[in-house]
């Protein structure tokens, strides 16, 4: 290789990388001023949903540290109707995509707080095997984490909130992917509760 | 922060969250702290008026806000101080949230001093709904109980139509016979009366009759008798909602605007625009159709804290968009919302047609929500 055409090479490669830096940084920054938006408008979200989404009712779900697609897509299918609701359809009305993509922005990137939960030792047990048979391809590490962005974490998810979303898929009012459509044929609804209390069941610092 | 209602307290624990180097003092007057919100249920029965008591130790512990517990005299918007009984407090910025005071000299023969023993109002704070609920207790079956609510604007109406629902639920069970006569000084038809007119008839028959466009004029409480625009009736129990304005520390503070109730703000900032450098949240306030409740104290909150912390950072800030949720309950278990959302235009705050609206029925999961909603914004303003 020519001295010149290595310099060329050096140069091009350069070029690149600073495209994609500066890329990069366009991408973090615009990211970063998402978070700043969700932040302010999330605000009114934590009255229901806790400070910086840590809820601390039973019938209202931890949205801080769920999985960003997640939170989109719920937003989304709340406002469309396609998910039921009683107050988030109207809610999720007032936000416009770029406002919801903000929101699910913010409060994914605060800590998700699992409080001890009250549970059943005895379905806890029984949950986690049927957690090990039907469910961990997908809820990875107990439902500490998701294969995708757009599956909700559901260790320390609070247990009411869990068992009202399992009838709403059960009775056919919410669709879910085929995969969890699938599963849920496989197993009883007295497996369904028991794997409710193995994910609620999970609290305090998880690694 | 003068005040630790549902607008003061939270201002105060969103300006540590935000920055922590801020120095944050609550002067509150309260060590325990009664919300009406829920209040009302404890007519129906299913709830305690204790569960409705905080106390703010964990702001203090969990956030560093620094806690003075006393009353306010003034705010000198021009010396920047606040003065207290024990002594005089400098600020750089203050935030007061005076709450509400009544326009007593509306009504002929009203008594500061007696006529809320005799006829409560049960609107200041949820201590005060212990009275209330004792009269309707004492009442024989058979009796009259008369509900009047004031021209707006005043301290959350849905809060008024919910504690004709609870007055309504306890009378059914326990004293079938008696009625309930409903004096509301406005104009009323809105989705949210609709709502709660629907729910009266088919829960409660006619039971309670409603009549709108009713104004207290005059009143005799020992005598349990009161003269509205139309007519003059005798009561067993009457509660009796006077027009609001502005709390006392706002008058004094010189905070009123234009219209002699109400504080006057910019809404982008929620900035006295009558004395600068004083912030005003919550009931307080006069808005451009704001409506007041604990929902939108909450927000207007955070709202200015936000604007505060930035104005410290010497950086701009979001304009405000936020919900005001209102949850109210039927009877034990049935309950509603209502949603409105509202954003700042220049020193505006406007309402949001998109999105919002009231329930189209009372639902149990409604009920749960409603239960849901007030241990949480209890539960965030205080830990």
């Amino acid at each position: 290789m020519s001295m010149l055409r290595c310099w060329r090479m050096i140069g091009c490669i350069t070029l690149t990388l600073t495209v994609a830096a500066t890329a990069w940084a366009q991408r973090s920054d615009k990211k970063a001023r998402s978070i700043e938006l969700g932040e302010a408008l999330g605000q009114s979200c934590m009255a229901c949903h806790g400070t910086r989404g840590a809820s601390t009712e039973q019938a209202i779900p931890i949205i801080g540290g769920q999985n960003d697609v997640f939170i989109s897509l719920s937003m989304k299918a709340y406002r469309d109707g396609t998910r039921p609701s009683t107050i988030m359809e109207r809610i999720a009305k007032g936000y416009s995509t770029k406002e919801i993509e903000a929101l699910a922005a913010y409060f994914s990137t605060q800590p998700f707080l699992r409080p001890l939960q009250e549970t059943d030792p005895e379905k806890v047990t029984r949950g986690q095997s049927v957690h090990a048979r039907k469910c961990k391809k997908c809820h990875l590490h107990n439902g500490r984490d998701a294969i995708d962005t757009d599956s909700p974490l559901l260790a320390g998810q609070k247990l009411q909130y869990l068992r009202r979303n399992m009838e709403e898929i059960l009775t056919g009012k919410r669709s879910v992917e085929i995969k969890m459509d699938a599963a849920l044929r496989e197993i009883t609804r007295e497996e369904v509760e028991a794997t409710l209390h193995f994910y609620a069941a999970q609290h305090g610092e998880l690694h | 922060m003068v005040g630790g209602g549902f607008g003061g307290a939270i201002a105060a624990k969103t300006l540590r969250l935000i920055n922590p180097k801020i120095e944050v003092i609550l002067i509150e007057r309260n060590r325990s702290y009664s919300a009406l919100p829920g209040a009302n249920w404890t007519i129906g029965g299913s709830r305690r008026i204790g569960e409705n008591r905080l106390t703010y130790d964990r702001l203090e512990g969990n956030h560093g806000v620094r806690l003075i517990y006393g009353e306010a005299q003034v705010v000198d918007a021009a010396a920047k101080t606040v003065v207290l009984e024990a002594g005089t407090l400098s600020y750089d910025f203050a935030i007061v949230a005076p709450g509400i005071g009544f326009r007593v000299d509306e009504i002929e023969g009203y008594a500061a001093a007696e006529t809320p023993d005799l006829f409560p109002h049960a609107w200041t704070s949820g201590e005060e709904i212990v009275v209330l609920k004792r009269r309707i207790e004492e009442m024989k079956n058979g009796g009259l109980v008369v509900v009047s609510l004031p021209t707006p604007p005043y301290r959350c109406p849905q809060a008024a139509y919910e504690r004709v629902s609870q007055i309504a639920y306890y009378l059914k069970q326990a004293k079938p016979r008696s009625k309930i006569l409903v004096l509301d000084a406005s104009k009323s038809s809105s989705d949210l009366a609709d709502l709660f007119l629907t729910g009266w008839r088919r829960s409660y028959g006619d039971m309670i009759e409603y009549r709108s466009s009713q104004q207290v004029l005059q009143i005799d409480a020992p005598r349990s008798s009161l003269r509205t625009t139309s007519e003059t009736l005798t009561a067993d129990v009457v509660n009796l909602i006077p027009p609001q304005m502005a709390g006392t520390l706002a008058h004094r503070s010189g905070l009123i605007g234009e219209d002699n109730h109400w504080c006057a703000v910019d809404h982008s900032s929620y900035e006295s625009t009558v004395a600068g450098g004083i912030y005003v949240l919550g009931d307080a306030c006069l808005g451009d159709d704001q409506q007041k409740s604990a929902s939108a104290a909450n927000a207007q909150g955070k709202a200015c804290a936000m604007h505060i912390a930035g104005a410290i950072a010497q950086r701009g800030h979001q304009p405000h968009f936020y919900s005001n949720v209102l949850y109210s309950l039927l009877d034990d278990k049935h309950g509603a919302s209502a949603v409105t959302f509202y954003r700042s235009e220049g020193r505006k705050s406007v309402r949001v047609d998109k999105g919002g609206g009231v329930s189209s029925e009372w639902s149990e999961l409604e009920g749960i929500y409603a239960r849901a909603w007030l241990g949480s914004i209890l539960a965030e303003m205080s830990s």
